[in-house]
């Protein structure tokens, strides 16, 4: 028997071209839309730090300004070079490249008076400045010293040439790109999709919903490995649908997720589980056949958006100013499931994550069976 | 004036779904815009940083290093020693940068052993990681220069802070070339909107079209004795009317939100715009209800077109980011042409914005909106004609 309404249910479920459409199609169509939008992104971060195109105005070819232009615009061991300097003749010239944008900005030098020329306000141009900022420094300390400590100026002069690095990065083993969440974000909207799944699973049990139902309820056969079995068939598919969806942006999109399939099959497996239980609850609960449809939508949505589908940081922000929304939002601990196994591994936020997953699916189930429990229909 | 009434009154059925789009507009098109918004100024503003500092140390040295970066960055003192957390919240951009003082910080210092004395996390190689090293690495060559010419700490971070303070006045000289990535408010706002409008008029008027077509309100049409012309006008009018309505309504919500925006005289030219796009959505709307009489997948296709053509026209990724193929591929898409009209609007003079441009961008919007009612027709007919 609870055999026999699997595989009807699977039948049922995979038949109906709306539940295909949003659970199997919608996915693949949105990662294809996500890789064109930004899956270069993922590879080529586009923060990463470019070099600066500079102008350089200046008469005097002996400027010792132009000495530290030189050796920014060498490569070194730790980093590419920062500038590519351009020397012009005059400012006209110079301000004519950076209005055709072959430049970011320009140095007049005037006698080691600097000038700095930008288009506008940003990163670019606070670096050129910064530059200036480094090179007038140099001077205030060697001034400084060589007024109240003559005897060490030599030896200043000599650590301001030097290279100290002072400052070390500490090192994460994974450098998982943050546009990577959006393709997270969608699996576990995928995930959540499964909620209507069990919404149009449970109108062929409910007597006051369809037809079936009716037929259902007056039947002599049990309900309990009846719906487990319809909750199964909805699983089943849910897995199917997101199995398809990981292989395709792995492997068609070639997007690395840095997790292992079957480890990604756990979470998302899971992450149904959570969609296909919440929508039990949600069918458990609501009998209008509209809201039946649109509850589900907007619960997957609005949690979707939550774990940054359209907003990539917004889960970090929520992170930061009030952390336990994120711990009961379903999306949210399905990425970042997903986002923790792919950067640091297997941690015990991972498993927190899974842990809740495991208790949202317990206490939906728990709330839909009081709701469904005791409803016998006579045959009449 | 019985079908355009009914037209009317079904709209009541979809105020939820309005409602809520209207809602998600507001909501994170705001947060949108104001994230996305950047004013040109003609005055020089450094780029301040978040840096985010967990001080170990406590020390002469280390306040003097906190004194400084607060004084020129965004300074978050932290607490916590979980590096993943401080690492993901840089990643997803709440701070650029963080410092970690370790324990030992002043001692090596002052020893001379300077190598890797502090350590930082940051979202890899960028431009604000490099920038903020420099900051760094110059304050601290400047005061252990200071310490081993024979200063006292005290000294050395007082003379060090005076040369920070004196360099401050080179200030580069801003000379606009082109204004063209500026986003304004209203920019952003109307950019957003190009999803938000496109959602709304593609499942609502989907929708009441659908109900118009179901098969038993079809036939007691049908029997009314309603001339067929007076009744497709009636259709026409109703949902151009709705429509209307909700352009207006998102157009309102843009402006009351930011009144001072008002100023620059542009938003007439957005209101066009947006106009113009309302009749592609209605287009696209007519289009998709020919498909199909099921809200569900009237629901999916739409969020299935708007939501893709919005990654992929500069609605949500910026154009800048987008590779030259897909933006190749963007010139067959409506919303592309929307969120270029808007860009013009934003970055042209007031005066000039009526120019070839701006009208080809809103005929080539207008033909895309015939085109989806042509596709829509089509559609429809061939389903009559093989009884789909």
């Amino acid at each position: 028997m609870f055999l026999r309404i699997y595989f009807y249910k699977l039948k049922e479920l995979s038949q109906k071209p709306w539940l295909v459409g949003w659970n199997m199609v919608f996915p693949l169509v949105l990662a294809t839309a996500f890789f064109l939008g930004f899956g270069n992104m993922i590879k080529n971060d586009p923060n990463e730090f470019s070099t600066i195109n500079v102008g350089y105005v200046n008469a005097d070819s002996n400027s010792y300004f132009k000495t530290v232009l030189d050796e920014l615009s060498k490569d070194t061991k730790d980093r590419k070079k920062i500038l590519t300097v351009t020397e012009f003749c005059s400012k006209d010239k110079a301000l004519e490249s950076m209005n055709d944008g072959l430049i970011d900005g320009f140095y007049i030098d005037n006698n080691d008076d600097i000038e700095t020329i930008v288009p506008s306000n940003g990163i670019t141009s606070t670096t050129l400045n910064q530059i200036v900022r480094e090179y007038d420094n140099t001077q205030i300390v060697i001034k400084n010293i060589a007024k109240d400590n003559p005897q060490k100026l030599d030896y200043a002069i000599a650590k301001l040439t030097e290279s100290v690095s002072f400052l070390k990065e500490h090192e994460f083993g994974n450098n998982v790109s943050p546009y990577l969440n959006y393709f997270f974000s969608l699996l576990s909207m995928s995930c959540l999709f499964a909620s209507w799944i069990s919404t149009a699973m449970l109108n062929g049990f409910c007597a006051n919903l369809t037809n079936v139902g009716m037929r259902f309820e007056c039947s002599p056969s049990r309900k309990m490995p009846a719906i487990t079995a319809g909750i199964l068939a909805g699983l089943t598919l849910q897995s199917f649908s997101n199995t398809i969806a990981i292989l395709y942006m792995e492997h068609v999109l070639g997007i690395n997720f840095g997790i292992s399939l079957w480890n990604s099959l756990l979470i998302t497996t899971l992450g149904s589980g959570v969609g296909i239980c919440t929508g039990v609850l949600i069918g458990a609960v609501i009998k209008n056949q509209t809201l039946r449809v649109t509850i589900p939508l907007a619960f997957s949505m609005t949690c979707s958006f939550f774990s940054g589908l359209m907003v990539g940081q917004i889960k970090q922000i929520i992170q930061y100013h009030c952390p336990i929304i994120n711990k009961i939002n379903p999306a949210a601990l399905i990425t970042d499931s997903l986002y923790i196994c792919s950067a640091y591994g297997k941690t015990k936020e991972y498993y927190t994550n899974l842990l809740i997953m495991v208790l949202i699916i317990v206490l939906s189930l728990f709330i839909s069976s009081f709701c469904l429990r005791r409803r016998s229909y006579d045959s009449i | 004036m019985t079908v355009f009434k009914a037209i009317l009154k079904s709209v009541r059925e979809y105020k939820i779904t309005i409602i809520i789009y209207l809602f998600v507009f507001i909501l994170f098109g705001n947060m949108s815009a104001h994230a996305n918004a950047t004013n040109t100024s003609s005055i020089f503003k450094e780029t301040v940083l978040n840096v985010a500092i967990k001080d170990d140390d406590n020390s002469v040295i280390s306040k003097g290093l906190i004194d400084y970066l607060s004084s020129t960055q965004e300074v978050e003192m932290i607490k916590t020693s979980n590096y993943k957390e401080i690492n993901d919240n840089i990643r997803f951009g709440i701070y650029n940068y963080a410092l970690i003082i370790p324990k030992d910080f002043s001692s090596k210092i002052k020893s001379g052993n300077n190598e890797n004395t502090v350590e930082y996390i940051s979202p890899g190689n960028n431009a604000s990681e490099y920038l903020l090293s420099e900051k760094l690495r110059t304050y601290l060559q400047d005061v252990v220069i200071y310490l081993d010419s024979g200063y006292s700490e005290e000294e050395a971070i007082k003379l060090t802070k005076e040369s920070m303070e004196a360099i401050t006045k080179d200030s580069p000289s801003i000379i606009h070339t082109n204004k063209e990535n500026d986003i304004s408010y209203f920019g952003a706002m109307f950019r957003f909107n190009g999803y938000t409008l496109l959602m709304i008029l593609c499942v609502s008027i989907g929708s009441i079209l659908t109900f118009m077509k179901d098969k038993d309100v079809k036939n007691r049409i049908s029997v009314s004795g309603m001339h067929f012309a007076k009744r497709n006008v009636a259709i026409i009018g109703g949902v151009s009317l709705i429509g209307f309505a909700i352009t207006t309504l998102v157009i309102l919500s843009v402006v009351l939100f930011n009144l001072s925006a008002l100023k620059d005289g542009k938003i007439l030219f957005y209101a066009i715009n947006t106009y113009v796009l309302m009749l592609t959505g209605l287009g696209m709307a007519y289009m998709i209800s020919s498909i199909s009489l099921n809200d569900n997948i009237i629901n999916m296709v739409s969020n299935m077109t708007v939501l893709s053509m919005s990654f992929l026209c500069g609605v949500f990724v910026d154009v800048e980011f987008l590779s030259a193929s897909i933006i190749k591929l963007a010139h067959f898409l409506p919303l592309y042409w929307y969120t270029t009209a808007t860009r013009l609007v934003d970055t042209t003079p007031v005066g000039d914005i009526i120019c070839p441009k701006y009208v080809l961008y809103l005929v080539i919007q207008f033909t895309f909106a015939l085109i989806f009612v042509a596709a829509g027709l089509i559609i429809s007919r061939k389903k009559e004609k093989y009884a789909v």
